[in-house]
């Protein structure tokens, strides 16, 4: 695993990275990625980690209730829709 | 039949959330299809799994998503047909406002495959711990903002009401990727027939990234139609009433406790 991807996954799983400032500062400086993303990561700047780590900046994370598609096909919603 | 199909959840948070289980069948899989909130994240998935392949792919501005979807389906269905050990990973809980896990698991069984869901921490876990919500304090009602346009929805103005997805408010195409302002004005108009329009609500998002702020923006009902609004902001509606005591049903309940109590005398 890259050492900045491992050093995420222990940001999000160690309580003490999480809660002090300082620690987590001193995990990023330890860590062996370059002085950009060291930087990149202490200033909390997510878009200057993306550009660095030059991945998909277009993600979409759409929604969408699991069951309109039966829905808009269930002729008896629209009768019950026209009786009320 | 050999193949089969696991949709797990990842979590919210990169690292934090995921389960040793989701994570074993990442890690045991043939091949892993993501659907995660994040770039960073899927070089997670990346990292943990060699045949990693993004369903990011599908989505395009301008197609139905309803195609999109289906076509999520059929890409995880192809490998678990041709005997593979199939995982979807998505972001959050595989099972939330999420069609092609459902579908694609109801498939498989229904084909004969061994199919199952491992569920994640999903937003809505996340929102009620960050902005302090106890659902079962007043309840809480919860749709995707289009289909809470799109429908005649009862809601009560004395529990919270969540409404998902609002950058995407009132879009009938299911093919844009965000609506504007004109748009969430028809939704301000919704909210104003139970709200008063300075009742204050909340922007949330969660955190993706361990790095990341969580947002929590309180603003008044009139303030949305200009507000920063992305692709995974949440609208959290406090309530703006209190409870209304059903007095029918308490005067019925009394009875019962008082017929009990005589039967128990006698």
């Amino acid at each position: 695993m890259s050492s900045i991807i491992k050093l995420l996954e222990r940001m999000g799983q160690d309580s003490t990275l999480t809660d002090s400032k300082e620690s987590s500062e001193k995990a990023i400086n330890k860590a062996d990625i370059n002085n950009e993303l060291k930087q990149a990561l202490i200033n909390k700047d997510v878009q200057a980690i993306v550009n660095q780590l030059d991945v998909c900046p277009d993600i979409y994370c759409l929604l969408f209730p699991a069951d309109e598609e039966e829905a808009e096909e269930k002729p008896a919603e629209d009768k019950t829709e026209i009786a009320a | 039949m050999s193949g089969s199909l696991a949709c797990v959840g990842i979590g919210m948070t990169l690292g934090a959330h995921i389960c040793p289980l989701s994570k074993s069948y990442i890690e045991q899989a043939d091949v892993v299809f993501s659907a995660v909130s994040h770039g960073i994240t899927e070089l997670w998935l990346q990292e943990m799994h060699p045949d990693v392949r993004s369903l990011q792919q599908y989505y395009q501005e301008g197609k139905n998503r309803q195609i999109t979807y289906r076509e999520m389906v059929d890409a995880m269905m192809t490998e678990v047909r041709a005997g593979q050990k199939v995982v979807g990973a998505f972001y959050g809980h595989p099972g939330v406002f999420a069609q092609a896990s459902h579908k694609s698991i109801a498939m498989a069984k229904a084909e004969g495959y061994q199919a199952r869901m491992i569920p994640g921490i999903s937003a809505e876990d996340c929102l009620i711990a960050d902005l302090g919500v106890d659902p079962g304090r007043f309840g809480c009602q919860q749709f995707e903002a289009s289909q809470f346009m799109f429908y005649k929805r009862e809601y009560d103005p004395s529990c919270y009401l969540i409404l998902w997805q609002i950058g995407l408010a009132g879009d009938k195409s299911l093919a844009k990727f965000s609506t504007g302002a004109a748009h969430r004005q028809v939704l301000i108009e919704l909210l104003a027939e139970k709200y008063p329009l300075e009742h204050q609500v909340i922007l949330y998002e969660a955190a993706v990234l361990p790095i990341d702020s969580v947002r929590e923006e309180w603003l008044s009902i009139s303030e949305l139609k200009d507000a920063e609004i992305h692709m995974h902001t949440t609208l959290v509606i406090p309530p703006s009433q209190e409870m209304k005591p059903n007095e029918k049903i308490l005067a019925r309940l009394a009875e019962v406790e008082k017929a009990i109590t005589q039967q128990e005398l006698a």
